[in-house]
């Protein structure tokens, strides 16, 4: 029983901040405000609770049944308080330029790998295949294309004749890149808004649309008054 | 030139609220009355399916939760769907979180599809939920370079004494791995895919596709394309969902918006022309 209304009080909830949040839309205000405080706390908390059991569990346990190996990391990252102190900054930069070496260390030398070479090889493609057109105009457009876009981006050179004609091409290419990408993100957020709306009609939260719809119209009136009496006292 | 009884001048100083109250409308009306309209299945979301069902009986299969609560309208049916599919392909499947919201995702997925998790009796022999290993990038090269690293779950089991981790000592015994993510899958391709060769199948928001395409399908075996993905795997492993139930409000406020751009390029034209030079 307990957990059936936990699971009810729950979608109230998410249906009550989604409509808290979706206020804005009619304009900024306070109870949207207060929905975004909300998630921004909540998922804050929640990350920092599940960070912390991380370490807990991954490494000061093992530290208290005699793995000293993991002191190395846990006194190096609380040396990261000392962002807080003016007197001892620079032990702060000891463990951060750790994390930014690893990091591009490891993120670097991958990279080279699957967005260059990879990409690169990716792209020698056949210019004609037999009896296949489809996948014919298929590679043309892919090499044509990159050529094309990295050629556009060449500003050592005036570019006339054909790298122009080919600059102009993956210039196009670039303009239904972004097309592409427009639409992809509309139908993304239009997904979230179907996410939403499927949640409020869930029973109990369907119980709030008619409260939002009478809320709605309430704001709606009241800004309209609040237009008509300036009016009337700058006539008079 | 426009005066303000001309449609064009109305046209551009619309309340942009008036959209909204449409496009809200567009949305809501056909998930009560829904159309019926036929769903495609796409090529990316075939060979998803098609490379899933090729798996044998047992395999592992890693599904990574790099998602957020932000796009779990998208994110969530694609796995709901897909780990129903795994769950009937009798596949063991892995999730892990490099997302700290990722591992309540991944416990609601064995909670519908299984019925329950770590209280599951199979929880730890075919599927398991290790949690979130902080750290981003470096945290997945090392998770994919030795999987035990982590110690316990995200129940707080110890996951050495759990079955189905036994016979793992490196991403090389991993047949499959699931990005679910709403952020980027190259970090994936570049700790697990180029170094250890895992195929990757991308369960990825309709935002992050345009990133996905170029690794399809040398990389990435497969993709679902945000909700759209989601119903045409739910279609595949026979299982309609939320995702295929919101179909007819994504078409219809489609279909909206490109009323929307007509009439205001239209509306453009006619001003333009009607300009004085």
């Amino acid at each position: 029983m307990i957990g059936l209304d936990a699971r009810l009080v729950g979608i109230l909830l998410s249906g009550g901040l989604t409509l808290m949040a979706y206020s804005f839309l009619y304009r900024e205000n306070r109870v949207s405000r207060i929905a975004e405080h909300i998630y921004l706390g909540a998922a804050t908390g929640y990350g920092v609770v599940l960070s912390a059991k991380y370490v807990y569990d991954n490494a000061a346990v093992p530290l208290a049944k005699g793995n000293t190996f993991w002191a190395i990391p846990l006194l190096s990252s609380l040396l990261l308080y000392f962002y807080f102190s003016k007197k001892h900054f620079w032990l702060y930069r000891l463990p951060t330029a750790a994390i930014i070496g690893v990091g591009t260390g490891i993120v670097v030398a991958a990279d080279f790998r699957t967005r260059l070479t990879e990409q690169i090889k990716a792209t020698l493609l056949p210019l004609f295949v037999a009896n296949d057109p489809y996948n014919t105009v298929n590679n043309l457009i892919i090499v044509f294309g990159v050529l094309g876009a990295l050629i556009f981006f060449y500003f050592s050179k005036e570019l006339k004749g054909p790298t122009r004609t080919l600059a102009d091409f993956g210039k196009y290419i670039l303009m239904v890149t972004f097309g592409a990408s427009f639409g992809q993100t509309f139908m993304a957020r239009i997904s979230l808004i179907i996410g939403r709306v499927q949640s409020l009609y869930i029973w109990p939260a369907s119980i709030l649309l008619p409260l939002a719809a009478v809320l709605v119209g309430v704001a709606i009136a009241w800004d309209r008054r609040k237009q008509r009496t300036p009016r009337v006292s700058a006539g008079k | 030139m426009a005066t303000e009884k001309d449609w064009t001048h109305k046209l551009a100083t619309i309340d942009p609220r008036v959209i909204f109250l449409l496009l809200l409308i567009s949305v809501a009306a056909p998930l009560l009355m829904p159309f019926g309209l036929p769903v495609g299945i796409s090529p990316p979301t075939t060979s998803t399916f098609k490379f899933i069902e090729g798996l044998p009986s047992g395999s592992l299969v890693v599904s990574a939760f790099d998602m957020s609560a932000a796009v779990a309208p998208e994110c969530y049916p694609q796995v709901a769907a897909f780990t129903t599919h795994l769950k009937n392909k009798n596949l063991k499947i892995i999730e892990v979180a490099f997302d700290s919201a990722g591992p309540m995702f991944a416990d609601q997925a064995l909670r519908d599809v299984f019925g329950a998790s770590k209280d599951h009796p199979l929880y730890g022999k075919n599927f398991i939920n290790l949690g979130y290993i902080a750290g981003g990038e470096a945290a997945m090269k090392t998770f994919a370079g030795n999987p035990k690293v982590i110690q316990k779950d995200f129940y707080g089991k110890d996951v050495k004494d759990l079955e189905i981790m036994q016979p793992l000592s490196s991403a090389r015994d991993f047949k499959l791995l699931i990005v679910i993510s709403g952020s980027q899958v190259d970090n994936f391709v570049r700790q697990f895919g180029d170094p250890h060769g895992v195929p990757i199948v991308g369960a990825v928001t309709a935002v992050l596709v345009t990133r996905v395409m170029p690794y399809y399908p040398a990389k990435v075996v497969g993709y679902l394309n945000g909700l759209r993905g989601a119903a045409e795997y739910e279609q595949l492993v026979k299982r309609p969902g939320i995702a295929l139930a919101g179909m007819d409000a994504q078409s219809a406020a489609h279909l909206l918006v490109i009323i929307f751009i007509i009439v205001g390029n239209v509306g453009y034209i006619v001003r333009k022309t009607r300009r004085p030079s």
